[in-house]
């Protein structure tokens, strides 16, 4: 429990995480100042259009979506790598097991990756539902994603959309601490910092260009995680999905936490 | 019974004799025909050691001679491929993963760049459990830094550095302190402090394993030392 107090004291203390959550905070609120810009105080409007997840008429919603790995990397994922190159990991390792390190290094990377990706969504959800009404979306209308049955979660797209948000800011903050997962596993094999952080991120675009030609996007995380839903995703793709990283990058955590030197 | 390089091991019962002297195993480090291999080199070779409480012990030899490797297998650092340190006791990777009071400097002292010495050390004191804000600065000052000096790490000077990286060693005064060339880059004043320290550490029945390339001052520090040539203890 004390390498985890540890852990996460450095993820939570790191300017990084402040960066990454600020990034995503200004991408969200540029997205939310536009549409105020355009649509005023429309009373038409309801608070889901506003909302960055499932506004997808400009183009903040994409971006956000597809920088998601960088935000869940930077703020901790690459420390792992630091420390090896630094040696910092022997003043750690003379006072815990190893295993202890890897573990409560990769779970304060997930809690860091999780708060980077949600906080931000959370603040615009609260911005859009500062400025627009929660009421059911118009199912005609073009600003509407247009969550239809064959889309995951469409009752509560259009019967309760605030836990509809809440459901996909918790996905989102579920695969952004997969993805800071993914990165430290990585670390051991990677050349430099920026390396290690960059992976996951390429993984996911490239997944998504390849998947997205080839089943539709379906089986994509780039088009999973986005709460706009631009294919057709059933639970169980989410969750195979989800279990596969899940299990590849607990497995290399586990294979490199079991007896090793610290060089 | 083996004899290697006519060092006579004889470790696998309490109270045997070696090179006339008593082993009693749950005291000190005791390190039995220790092997190990990186990448098909070969880095310790058969290393046989008896450290004791209270004593100062130097390793000496040239660059690349295993000193290091040797500091690293007594921290946990490193598995050995063959034979066994028995820590008070208990034997490494096998009845404990790392040792339960140790303090070490290894290479070139390592801290996270952001934080001040203090909360550096205040930091890994949290892992440790049982050391209180008042030994983080007991320990600074011991090696002559300011605990309220508000530069991070990053803006250390080099000598500044090694210093926390000693601090970080005696914080809380552990009972095996592992300094690897602990006086590069301090100035003569700083290591007579130091030196002084380590001495008073020593007296309070700490084990203390230094190496270092200056012959005069391991002379002057150590109570035994061990010369290492190509792995081996010669």
């Amino acid at each position: 429990m004390r390498t985890l107090k540890f852990e996460m004291n450095r993820a939570f203390h790191g300017k990084w995480l402040y960066i990454s959550i600020l990034l995503g905070t200004i991408i969200a609120a540029l997205d939310l100042g536009l549409f105020r810009i355009v649509y005023g105080s429309d009373k038409g409007k309801v608070l889901i259009q506003a909302w960055l997840g499932t506004n997808y008429q400009f183009v903040y919603n994409s971006l956000f979506y597809v920088l998601m790995p960088l935000f869940a990397c930077l703020p901790y994922a690459g420390t792992y790598f630091s420390d090896m190159d630094s040696g910092y990991d022997r003043n750690i390792c003379v006072k815990t097991s190893r295993f202890s390190y890897m573990t409560s290094k990769c779970v304060a990377s997930f809690a860091s990756g999780f708060v980077a990706v949600s906080i931000p969504l959370l603040l615009d959800l609260y911005g859009a539902a500062g400025l627009y009404p929660d009421g059911k979306p118009d199912k005609l209308s073009f600003l509407t994603a247009g969550i239809i049955d064959s889309y995951l979660f469409p009752e509560l797209f259009n019967g309760r959309p605030w836990i509809y948000i809440l459901l996909f800011i918790f996905i989102d903050g579920m695969f952004a601490g997969l993805f800071a997962v993914m990165s430290v596993c990585i670390s051991r094999w990677s050349r430099n910092r920026f390396s290690a952080v960059m992976f996951p991120f390429v993984v996911y675009v490239l997944t998504g260009v390849v998947l997205d030609g080839v089943s539709d996007g379906c089986w994509s995380v780039l088009q999973m995680v986005n709460p706009e839903q631009p294919s057709v995703t059933y639970m169980y793709q989410m969750v195979v999905v989800y279990m596969f990283t899940a299990c590849v990058s607990v497995m290399v955590t586990w294979f490199y936490s079991r007896r090793r030197d610290v060089l | 019974m083996c004899e290697r390089d006519g060092y006579v091991v004889l470790f696998k019962k309490e109270g045997c004799t070696v090179n006339s002297v008593t082993v009693n195993k749950t005291d000190g480090i005791h390190i039995v025909d220790l092997c190990k291999k990186i990448k098909g080199s070969v880095i310790l070779d058969h290393v046989n050691l008896i450290m004791k409480p209270g004593k100062i012990y130097g390793l000496r030899g040239k660059n690349g001679s295993g000193k290091t490797m040797l500091m690293r297998a007594v921290c946990g650092l490193l598995i050995p491929d063959d034979g066994e340190i028995i820590i008070n006791g208990e034997t490494l990777h096998r009845d404990i993963r790392f040792p339960r009071s140790i303090g070490a400097l290894i290479e070139n002292p390592s801290f996270i760049p952001e934080y001040t010495g203090y909360r550096n050390l205040k930091m890994l004191a949290s892992l440790e459990g049982g050391i209180s804000d008042s030994e983080v600065c007991k320990a600074l000052s011991r090696t002559g830094l300011d605990p309220d000096d508000s530069r991070t790490f990053r803006k250390y000077s080099l000598g500044m550095k090694q210093k926390l990286g000693i601090a970080n060693a005696i914080m809380g005064e552990p009972d095996i302190i592992v300094l690897d060339e602990p006086i590069n880059a301090l100035d003569e004043e700083t290591v007579g402090v130091i030196k002084s320290e380590l001495i008073k550490l020593r007296d309070k029945g700490k084990l203390i394993i230094i190496a270092c390339h200056d012959r005069e001052e391991l002379e002057y520090l150590s109570d035994t030392i061990y010369e290492i040539q190509n792995g081996r203890i010669v």
